[in-house]
């Protein structure tokens, strides 16, 4: 899906004492994942993120999607076509007074006929279980609509990968729940692309695969139980393990069989509950 | 420190838009408290922190700040000095060429001399784990959106204000940096007496580091108490839009599949302890 060969960028190489912001990185997107990239603040993630669909082009290397070199200028609209972005303000991103709206702009942008537009917004609405929303004003949605309305206006352009930079942060807990919810939906049900970052170790559990960046590198890469399992690599870049992973490491240590494979809360209570009833 | 008093605030009065955000609304914060604000979006929470240094007004009902009404216009200057306000999105607040002229910005406008300012601009930016002799002379335009947010924060930071009151000051932080700061808030708060009011959506801060929680649900105050009274009693939590903080989700998970375990932990270390108490075996 996406192929990232010797990438390397720098921003504005014109100013003195800029490094680099990316640094040799080498790796595969494939079609239908989820891939969570995690990292420190200013270890390239965003830069990273923008690197996928063209919004910033490679110093060195090359950043190829479906086939497509992301400095081909002829190509540099099918590329956003087909990886759409979602950023961390909500607020951001919307544009229209009325929500179905909101997501009509990108498909009326594309010139397309008004019932294909309907289809489109429709079926964008569903999968972002906002249907009931579809005539509200984005302001008055709490912050897990706001996001998902983001991610439906993305969806009506049919992309068939999502990049979403920290899309949570700034949501309360139900609306980060509302929105892995409907990213996990899409991924398994509409085998869409999902490149998640995320500070949050826990949304880190539903990625297929993981990515660590450190200072504009790719330092570690493996499932999430891979990563999990490298702790002392995982806290030299000041990561740390989701909270039930840890207790449950703790335990471990502690003598308690507690399995290795345990990464939910849920998982661990399962687990703890056996171990006390004598399973 | 703070008194509020039957708080009701209305957003657009009289027109169709109208909407009443807070309603009648009682607390007391003391001086030296750190208090955890939470609530779904929407609750009011940020309405309400904005009534602290009086950038909203009471529709009715009233503020008092160190005994200062906040609608009185004589006390606005004495008011804003003494409560600092970091909202949502600081970094969209950036202005200045570079990173220490932003974060002087505020004790140059209190006139304080120029090594007074040099040391709180350290001070502050290195309080949200930037390193001063790097950043100073960039461009604040120039980092990354985590890092542009911690340099807004230290820019109310500087101003060593009283009363800070922290609107998810976090959010977007790393991990790391997210603890960095928040030890620092609470080593400031236990040094220096400063009130904190920390407006949060992740439990776990609010469990580690609140003396007091205030739990807002549309725009009513829904509960009140210490970290552990509030997670103690998890019934309605989830349905108020909160989780609980981690170590105790676990043991509230062990209590309902029968295990005779206390569920007001909140830290693993306290979880742990208590996990061991019902499992067999062991080191």
């Amino acid at each position: 899906m996406i192929e990232i060969r010797g990438l390397h960028f720098v921003y504005n190489q014109s100013a003195a004492g800029s490094g680099a912001a990316l640094k040799d990185i080498h790796g595969d997107i494939r079609r239908g994942e989820f891939l969570a990239v995690i990292g420190p603040n200013g270890s390239g993630k965003s830069t990273l993120a923008r690197q996928l669909n063209g919004l910033l082009l490679p110093t060195a290397g090359t950043v190829k999607v479906a086939g497509m070199y992301t400095n081909d200028p002829a190509r540099c609209w099918e590329i956003r076509r087909r990886v759409g972005m979602v950023f961390q303000n909500p607020d951001n991103q919307l544009v229209a007074a009325v929500a179905e709206e909101d997501v009509a702009f990108g498909p009326e942008n594309l010139g397309l006929p008004p019932p294909e537009i309907r289809r489109r917004v429709d079926g964008a609405l569903r999968l972002t279980g906002l249907g009931a929303q579809r005539l509200q004003a984005p302001h008055l949605l709490s912050g897990g609509q706001k996001q998902r309305l983001a991610i439906a206006g993305v969806l009506a352009m049919r992309p068939c990968c999502l990049v979403l930079d920290e899309p949570t942060a700034m949501l309360d807990p139900a609306g980060r729940r509302e929105v892995l919810q409907t990213l996990r939906g899409l991924n398994r049900e509409e085998g869409i692309t999902v490149v998640l970052i995320t500070h949050f170790m826990e949304e880190v559990l539903f990625a297929h695969r993981v990515w660590v960046l450190s200072d504009g590198r790719l330092v570690m890469e493996g499932t999430p139980q891979d990563v999990f399992d490298r702790r002392e690599k995982l806290q030299a870049v000041n990561l740390a393990l989701p909270g039930a992973v840890e207790l449950a490491r703790r335990l471990r240590n502690a003598g308690y069989p507690v399995p290795a494979n345990v990464l939910t809360a849920d998982e661990l209570v399962e687990a703890l509950a056996g171990l006390a009833a004598g399973r | 420190m703070i008194t509020v008093n039957n708080l009701t605030h209305i957003y657009a009065p009289g027109t169709p838009l109208e909407t009443i955000s807070l309603r009648n609304i009682n607390l007391q914060i003391s001086r030296g408290e750190f208090v955890a604000l939470a609530g779904p979006t929407g609750s009011g929470k940020s309405t309400l922190a904005q009534h602290f240094n009086g950038l909203l007004l009471p529709s009715a009902g009233c503020v008092l700040v160190n005994g200062m009404d906040t609608r009185d216009k004589k006390k606005r200057r004495e008011l804003w000095r003494t409560v600092g306000l970091v909202f949502q999105y600081p970094e969209q607040q950036l202005f200045e060429e570079n990173v220490f002229a932003e974060v002087a910005f505020g004790p140059r406008n209190m006139g304080l001399d120029r090594r007074e300012v040099e040391r709180r601009v350290r001070r502050a930016l290195e309080m949200t784990g930037l390193e001063y002799d790097t950043v100073k002379s960039m461009s604040p335009f120039m980092l990354s959106g985590g890092q542009q947010r911690r340099v807004a924060l230290a820019g109310i930071l500087a101003v060593e204000p009283p009363v800070l009151v922290l609107d998810e000051p976090a959010a977007g932080l790393d991990p790391a940096g997210r603890r960095h700061l928040l030890e620092q808030i609470k080593a400031w708060q236990l040094s220096r007496g400063t009130t904190v009011i920390l407006i949060t959506h992740n439990m776990e801060d609010a469990a580690r580091y609140a003396d007091r929680m205030v739990v807002l649900l549309k725009g009513e105050k829904w509960r009140e108490g210490t970290p552990r009274q509030i997670f103690g009693q998890p019934e309605g939590l989830h349905e108020a839009g909160l989780d609980l903080p981690l170590p105790a989700g676990v043991m509230f998970g062990l209590k309902e599949k029968g295990l005779a375990v206390r569920c007001d932990t909140l830290t693993l270390d306290e979880a742990e302890q208590e996990i061991k108490t019902v499992l067999p075996g062991g080191k």
